[in-house]
């Protein structure tokens, strides 16, 4: 007899007789739900969460369009710059990024002054991080910044004011005369658009917290009687999980229901199958399907130049404009889960178009680990009192069954998914994981239960 | 002695034709409230408005050394001002250069360099 083996058949019992007691194995089928629901392995639970919520998105965006908003996005590009210098008889000095800053200054007046209705609030996504001597004086630009804003003309000016992640030059700062900024760089959000955030000075460890340039456009238009928005305190709103919408037109969200459903049809099969394409994803939309008025900074000068008022809003309705750069060498661009890669600037203009259109009942993040959590404890329980009942779990054999059961659990995810999409306007994430784990309740909950019965009614009899 | 005189009246002309395309008129100021200008004599920067003997349109010509300022005179003062402050007779726009403008990219384009010269509209 081997010396191990007395403890070995202790420890044996002992596992027996821990396993036939109903708490342990409840803890240990919690404790499995929890590994996957709280521990994120590989980040498979989190990944799986945010590749539903991009997909649940893209259909949702399909279902129908919605109204522009009173906002333009003006665009800086090198077309644009070229144009607009003519290869030296136009007016813009630079032929090429980045512009001197009297040309900013120019871009600026024409903006504002200029118009013979000026926007409530103009936002110039142009980082002025520091004076960059081939550029000019960026006192120039400050003095013309501080003669619109002390003549009264009724638009609102902020600067791209960086954030924590790049903080401005106090130089700079002084020199732009001390313009009004907004925050535009972030971290600790992930893919969410905050209502504000932290603005800071190079050598200085103090931090001043701002309105974001959505929230700053938003207030500026209900500052200007366009809306009531008290319910708007940047400082403590929840982060926007910014919400891609697209126009009804033919070639973004069709209205004939004929195009639309073979649009949808068409986006789900591509969905489910695209394995098979190679890399190709599904089909994106067009960046011109944006609710906001787009227009190059070259379009609103020469014989016919286009109008800087969104189109289709109320006469003397108040309306915004932001200015951004739009150059694939700057860098300056961020994944959509419907446009592909857009610039910047656009970010803060979906996000500006998402609380115009939905106010306070925006899309926010919701963490619904601990729910989750939570229904997998209830789930256990009553697995574990239907093995009771039914003392066997035999395999499923019938493959309708089998169809049936995946299509239930397909069925429970869309609809628990519109639930908080279209309801609670909430992106939910840390329950998706829920579906891996499922399908244990059956194979391993049931099947181990029903196990355990047996070897129980066994020991019974044989007492 | 003709090729001598030949080359010295294509020097006269050369000479001239550059000074003449120096010369350059200013047709307006388009937003005159809000312009400013800078003494040359001082470095003053004043208002456009309240040059008063400033009369559109005025001749101008380039600040030396500058592709960026010009230099007019009014009321026997010369004054600096920004190229993109001004509109000049016979400007131009081009307008046709590229017709549209690729919002997006693909979600797959990857670049590995930082801008340093003007790129391509295609």
């Amino acid at each position: 007899m081997k010396p191990l083996e007395p403890w070995r058949q202790r420890w044996s019992t002992l596992r027996h007789k821990l396993w036939c007691r109903l708490p342990v194995r409840y803890l240990t089928y919690l404790a499995l739900g929890a590994w996957a629901l709280l521990a994120d392995p590989f980040t498979l639970s989190s990944t799986s969460d945010r590749a539903l919520s991009r997909e649940y998105h893209n259909f949702y965006v399909r279902l129908s369009g919605v109204e522009m908003a009173p906002l333009t996005v003006v665009t800086i590009d090198a077309s644009s710059i070229r144009n607009l210098n003519a290869d030296g008889s136009g007016w813009m000095s630079s032929n090429d990024w980045p512009l001197d800053y009297t040309d900013h200054a120019r871009l600026i007046s024409d903006l504002t002054v200029k118009q013979e209705r000026p926007p409530a609030s103009l936002f110039y996504d142009i980082y002025f991080e520091e004076q960059r001597d081939a550029s000019g004086e960026l006192e120039r630009l400050g003095r013309r910044l501080s003669l619109i804003d002390n003549r009264g003309t009724g638009t609102d000016i902020v600067l791209a004011g960086g954030g924590t992640p790049m903080p401005m030059s106090p130089d700079a700062y002084e020199r732009l005369d001390q313009p009004r900024l907004s925050a535009t760089a972030w971290s600790g959000h992930g893919e969410l658009y905050p209502l504000s955030a932290p603005i800071q000075f190079q050598d200085s460890e103090t931090t001043e917290t701002t309105p974001t340039p959505a929230a700053v456009m938003y207030q500026a238009l209900c500052a200007a009687g366009a809306k009531e928005c008290e319910w708007l305190d940047p400082s403590s709103a929840p982060a926007v999980s910014v919400h891609w919408t697209a126009v009804e037109s033919s070639e973004c969200i069709p209205a004939e229901p004929s195009s639309h459903i073979w649009m949808l049809a068409k986006r789900f099969l591509e969905g489910v199958l695209q394995g098979l394409y190679s890399k190709a994803e599904p089909s994106h939309l067009p960046a011109k399907c944006m609710p906001v008025h787009i227009v190059r900074a070259s379009q609103l000068y020469g014989d016919d130049p286009v109008s800087l008022v969104p189109p289709g809003i109320d006469e003397d309705a108040p309306y915004a404009v932001m200015v951004g750069v739009v150059m694939p060498s700057t860098h300056d661009y961020i994944q959509t889960p419907v446009y592909e890669r857009v610039p910047g600037v656009l970010l803060h203009a979906m996000a500006f178009e998402n609380l115009w259109r939905l106010d306070d009942g925006y899309f926010h993040y919701r963490n619904m680990t601990y729910w989750g959590l939570l229904f997998w404890a209830a789930a256990v329980l009553l697995f574990m009192g239907q093995a009771e009942r039914r003392h066997n779990s035999p395999p499923r054999r019938k493959l309708p069954w089998v169809l049936l059961w995946w299509a239930a659990i397909a069925g429970a995810v869309v609809l628990v998914q519109l639930v908080f999409h279209n309801i609670l306007r909430i992106v939910p994430e840390g329950w998706l994981s829920l579906i891996a784990v499922v399908p244990l309740l059956r194979e391993i909950v049931l099947r181990n239960e029903a196990a355990i019965m047996k070897i129980k009614e066994n020991l019974n009899e044989s007492r | 002695m003709k090729v001598a005189k030949g080359l010295c009246a294509a020097a006269l002309i050369s000479l001239a034709s550059s000074a003449w395309a120096e010369r350059l008129v200013i047709a307006e100021i388009p937003s005159p409230d809000f312009t400013e200008a800078q003494k040359v004599s001082s470095d003053e920067w004043v208002l456009v408005t309240e040059i008063s003997s400033l009369a559109l349109p005025t001749s101008a010509s380039l600040a030396p050394g500058s592709q960026r300022e010009l230099v007019f005179s009014a009321g026997g003062q010369k004054y600096r001002i920004a190229r993109a402050d001004v509109v000049l007779e016979n400007e131009t726009l081009v307008t046709s250069a590229c017709d549209t403008l690729a919002l997006s990219i693909s979600s797959d384009t990857r670049s590995a360099s930082v801008k340093g010269a003007g790129e391509s509209c295609d």
